[in-house]
């Protein structure tokens, strides 16, 4: 609860967006039929906010978080990360943006089954310019250290539990500091009490700052955020 | 249930065209190759027209003694040696022959065929299938008549489609034209193997040795004849004269053409090369049914047995195999004018008429019979694997 | 980067067993090929110095050349009045060569093929005579034997000086050179005996060689048969064309079955590694996914692909390398070293080359995954 008072306070106080969607839309077109995913979506997200997005299947929650993350471009409308336009969706600046400023977290983890959880959480460094091996080397610990699983460094993803791969994948998502994290679905796959564990860790991540949108189906989840944005037939309701 | 499993199998395959697409060539291939090989190991070794006593013949192609430090002497081996010879009981028949050759030039080339004088036992021994006239018998040669047979191929170059009885070839002697018979296929050629032209032996002048083909009675006894053969030798009056150590050179077809170290290298090149696509085949297997695990894990949770799906999968298998495997038959009749002008190369004018040698029902059944180890092979291992595969993991999308 | 890819490639090692045992079958092969070329040197050859146009030659084994039956023989040929020129000699090109001799001059010394002419020989072969003169009738006989070397015997015992003149051993009998003549570059000769001397020696061995003045045809056929028989039956009158081309086949022939061989090997691996690669690619497209969210780039993963790739080969080439040393270290084929070092580069080089040609499509296929439909496909 106090929790919710204090990052109320600071978002009255700070009020930057940190991603803002303008009139976004997103048609799928195959050569029969055309889909409408997002209609129309203005949504913002503030500095420091956990949001969760809820809706039925199909709704285009998933969508709306592929286009936050850059991984889609819209087919019309504008988006703004950290009060930056995006302007260009050419490749380059896309994935360049999305190194620098983005973690996601997916409810099937999405680890390299051949490599082991430290390689894995190294990923995101692999593509960021003027990173030393043991630089990386020492961030992974570190963001190992910080969801639990700083034993577990030579392990491969097939001897860990659901909720350990899942940490790892946090700590993947945070190596590079990211100032947003995407998490769709992170407690999908998981039991009650895994789940409440990568809940705890994501709230820690978000009191240090982090900005979280995470898509969920599920509603006590949802609630230990500080909002729910409920999605239907690609538009925000209520 | 069988006809089930093809239906699905046919499916499967035009639904993953590219692995099916890879597979047929890679089994085309290796059965066309295993084949060609097959073929000719048979041609080489194998009791195939005219020679259809192989294993039973001895090369009987001369002697000689030697003794310390360089004295070196050929034997004669003349026509009462060789009556010795055709005394022994296990002794079915021996014919005698010499080798020569007939040149001629005709259309700026000059063409050399081999022939051979030989006895009339000769077609008492070899089985020629005679497409015109007959083979000369005893009295033909006693009479010392300029007689000759020719082979179908010798007949095409000298006379072209007319008939070829009663026509003359060479010129010191002529000889008369009284047979032509089908050609024979022979690869490496022993003894009178390598003649096309065969002639009547009465009217050779020249050397008083001889060649000779023996044709043991059973298999069993080749050794006791080769042994009784050094016995005689050491019985003529030449030998006995001179002594030293004998050298008879008396072989069957077997050991006349055993290579030794070079067969072994050949033949681990050519398993190298089967091995390719043997492996092609299991990794695109293993492959095939990791795409399709989710396929297995639903069949298997809604109830198939391990061994209906271990079933499917090898009559796929088969099919696919079979498909390939005739293809791969067809390319070997293809090949197989290839690869008698590499055989005839020195003379491919005695290959016109063989026609096409790779077309036999021996061919094809060991073609059938590698088709079906090699289906069977390469689908074996990643049944099994695919058998093991748990159901749940399957449809969670894990792999094998 | 490349650390953490070899890492995975090695990781793997197990899923790329298969192909890794391919691309080893696949360097013997290959291996063996550049060996044998190499050792039969059918890619060093040089032209042939000799014309054997409108050429017969006529094999009178077992009679040499000072036999007077050759003169009287030469005299009835000489009649045919489309034989242009006659030569007694012992070597014919394109033929099998016999007569190897030690040759020495002073503390040199080198292998030559000896080979027993007369006057006419240069003339008929149309050989260059570099300096000195050829043999003639005169030469026959002298009581110091006289000789013509080809230029690789000549670079051999006189690298720095001129040769006329001088005295060599040939098999001990000491002969006066008189004359140096161009290699004869005989392609079906074996580099043990492309080094030649020449002389006349009576007791030699001889065939007779015939320049006719057009192409044989069945009409001179005919008659040089019939003038031949008058002497003795001999059935090998031949034109020289003939032997060429014979030697042709049986160069062609090892290197065409050598060829389809290894052209069935490439196309076969290429289509395995093709399957393997698009399989490859196909399983994995959550990492690629995955890597594309983290920040990389479509070129990120092309070249990582790409490179991955290229440590597969580099991974099979390891035991490749291993075998061929051993069969290098323990000369198991009986060749030179120069020999194993090509095949072993051979091998090397055509593998990466075949990889990476093989990975260009699937890489760029790759490199197009849409990251948000490869994340959200499952």
């Amino acid at each position: 609860m106090i929790l919710k008072q204090e990052t109320e306070l600071e978002l009255q106080i700070n009020n930057s967006s940190m991603i803002k969607l303008t009139a976004i839309e997103k048609v799928y077109r195959t050569s029969s039929i055309e889909t409408l995913a997002l209609n129309r979506v203005n949504i913002t997200i503030n500095k420091g906010e956990f949001v969760s997005v809820m809706g039925p299947s199909g709704c285009g929650k998933s969508t709306l978080l592929n286009i936050m993350g850059l991984l889609d471009e819209p087919t019309s409308g504008q988006i703004e990360i950290d009060d930056k336009i995006i302007g260009n969706y050419a490749d380059k600046a896309m994935a360049h943006l999305r190194n620098e400023k983005l973690g996601f977290i997916f409810q099937s983890y999405h680890l390299i089954s051949d490599l082991s959880v430290l390689d894995n959480v190294e990923i995101p460094l692999l593509y960021r310019k003027g990173i030393s091996g043991t630089q990386r080397r020492k961030k992974a610990l570190e963001a190992l250290e910080k969801v639990g699983l700083s034993s577990r460094t030579q392990h491969f993803p097939n001897q860990l539990s659901g909720g350990q791969r899942q940490r790892v994948a946090i700590a993947r998502a945070i190596i590079g500091n990211p100032e947003i994290i995407l998490a769709d679905e992170p407690t999908g796959n998981l039991d009650s009490i895994m789940g409440q564990e990568i809940m705890n860790i994501m709230l820690r991540l978000n009191a240090e700052g982090t900005t979280i949108v995470m898509v969920t189906h599920d509603e006590q989840m949802a609630n230990k955020t500080q909002r729910i944005i409920r999605f239907f037939d690609g538009r925000q309701v209520n | 249930m069988l006809k089930n499993y093809i239906k699905i199998a046919f499916k499967v395959m035009m639904r993953q065209k590219f692995f099916t697409a890879v597979s047929l060539f890679g089994i085309s291939f290796t059965i066309m190759i295993f084949s060609i090989l097959l073929g000719l190991f048979d041609f080489v070794y194998g009791n195939n027209a005219p020679a259809v006593h192989h294993d039973r013949m001895i090369y009987f192609e001369g002697m000689s003694t030697s003794k310390k430090p360089d004295y070196f002497s050929y034997l004669i081996a003349d026509s009462s040696f060789y009556n010795e010879i055709r005394k022994l009981k296990q002794v079915q028949n021996v014919s005698l022959y010499r080798e020569s050759t007939l040149s001629s030039f005709r259309k700026d080339r000059v063409v050399t065929f081999n022939t051979a004088y030989t006895d009339a036992e000769h077609w008492k021994i070899y089985d020629f299938t005679f497409l015109e006239g007959r083979p000369y018998n005893q009295k033909d040669v006693q009479e010392k008549q300029a007689y000759t047979v020719i082979s179908e191929s010798v007949k095409h170059y000298y006379f072209g489609d007319k008939p070829a009885l009663g026509q003359y070839i060479g010129e010191h002697p002529k000889l008369k034209v009284i047979g032509v018979v089908k050609d024979g296929i022979s690869i490496f050629k022993a003894g009178t193997e390598a003649a096309s032209i065969w002639i009547a032996s009465g009217i050779y002048v020249g050397y008083t040795d001889m060649q000779a083909t023996i044709l043991v009675r059973s298999k069993r006894e080749i050794p006791v004849v080769k042994s009784a053969l050094e016995g005689i030798a050491k019985r003529t009056a030449i030998y006995k004269s001179i002594g030293g150590k004998l050298t008879i050179n008396a072989d069957t077809i077997f050991e006349k053409l055993d290579f030794d170290e070079a067969s072994i290298f050949l033949g681990g090149f050519l398993f190298f090369i089967m091995a390719i696509p043997a492996l092609n085949m299991m990794g695109l297997n293993v492959g095939r049914i990791s795409e399709r695990s989710s396929e297995i894990g639903i069949r298997k949770a809604f109830g198939a047995s391990s061994s209906a799906l271990v079933g499917q999968f090898i009559t796929e298998n088969i099919i696919i195999t079979f498909i390939g495997g005739i293809l791969g038959i067809l390319l070997t009749f293809a090949a197989s004018d290839m690869l008698l002008e590499v055989i005839y190369y020195e003379n491919p004018e005695t290959a016109f008429a063989k026609g096409n040698f790779m077309l036999n029902w021996k061919t094809i059944g060991y073609s059938m019979t590698c088709i079906l180890f090699f289906g069977f092979l390469s689908g074996i291992i990643p049944a099994w694997r695919m058998s093991r595969l748990h159901a749940i993991k399957a449809l969670k999308g894990g792999s094998l | 980067m490349i650390r953490h890819l070899f890492k995975l490639t090695w990781n793997k090692k197990k899923k790329h067993i298969f192909l890794i045992v391919e691309l080893f079958f696949f360097f013997l092969a290959t291996g063996f090929i550049a060996l044998f070329l190499y050792e039969t040197g059918v890619l060093k050859q040089k032209r042939p110095t000799f014309n054997i146009e409108n050429l017969i030659s006529i094999d009178y084994r077992f009679m040499y050349t000072g036999d007077t039956t050759f003169s009287y023989l030469t005299e009835e040929l000489k009649q045919i009045k489309e034989i242009n020129q006659i030569s007694i000699a012992s070597y014919i090109p394109y033929s099998p060569v016999t007569n190897p001799r030690s040759v020495t001059y002073k503390k040199k010394k080198t292998d030559v093929a000896a080979v027993n002419v007369d006057d006419k020989y240069l003339k008929i072969l149309g050989l260059k005579l570099k300096s000195g003169r050829w043999i003639e009738k005169k030469d026959y006989h002298l009581s110091t034997k006289v000789a013509v070397i080809d230029a690789g015997t000549k670079q051999k015992l006189f690298p720095d000086h001129e040769a006329i003149g001088r005295i060599i051993n040939i098999s001990g009998i000491p002969h006066q050179v008189i004359g140096v003549v161009e290699n004869l570059n005989d392609p079906s000769v074996g580099s043990n005996y492309n080094q030649n001397v020449f002389t006349h020696d009576p007791q030699g061995a001889a065939s007779v060689l015939l320049k006719l003045k057009t192409p044989m045809n069945e009409d001179i056929y005919k008659k040089v048969k019939q003038t031949t028989d008058r002497f003795m039956h001999r059935d090998n009158i031949m034109p020289v064309s003939q032997y060429k081309e014979k030697h042709e086949k049986e160069q062609f022939i090892p290197l065409l079955i050598l060829s389809l061989l290894s052209g069935f090997l490439v196309i076969n691996i290429i289509l395995g590694l093709f399957s393997i690669l698009y399989q490859n690619i196909n399983t994995r497209r959550s990492e690629i996914g995955l890597r594309r969210a983290a920040g990389a780039t479509s070129a990120d993963i092309y070249r990582q692909i790409m490179m991955e790739m290229f440590l597969i080969a580099t991974l099979a080439l390891i035991p490749c390398l291993i075998v061929g040393y051993q069969f290098m270290a323990f000369n198991v084929l009986n060749a030179t070293t120069g020999g194993y070092i090509c095949a072993m580069v051979s091998g090397s080089v055509t593998i990466y080359l075949l990889v990476i040609i093989c990975a260009l499509y699937p890489a760029r296929m790759a490199s197009k995954i849409h990251p948000a439909e490869a994340l959200h496909d499952d």
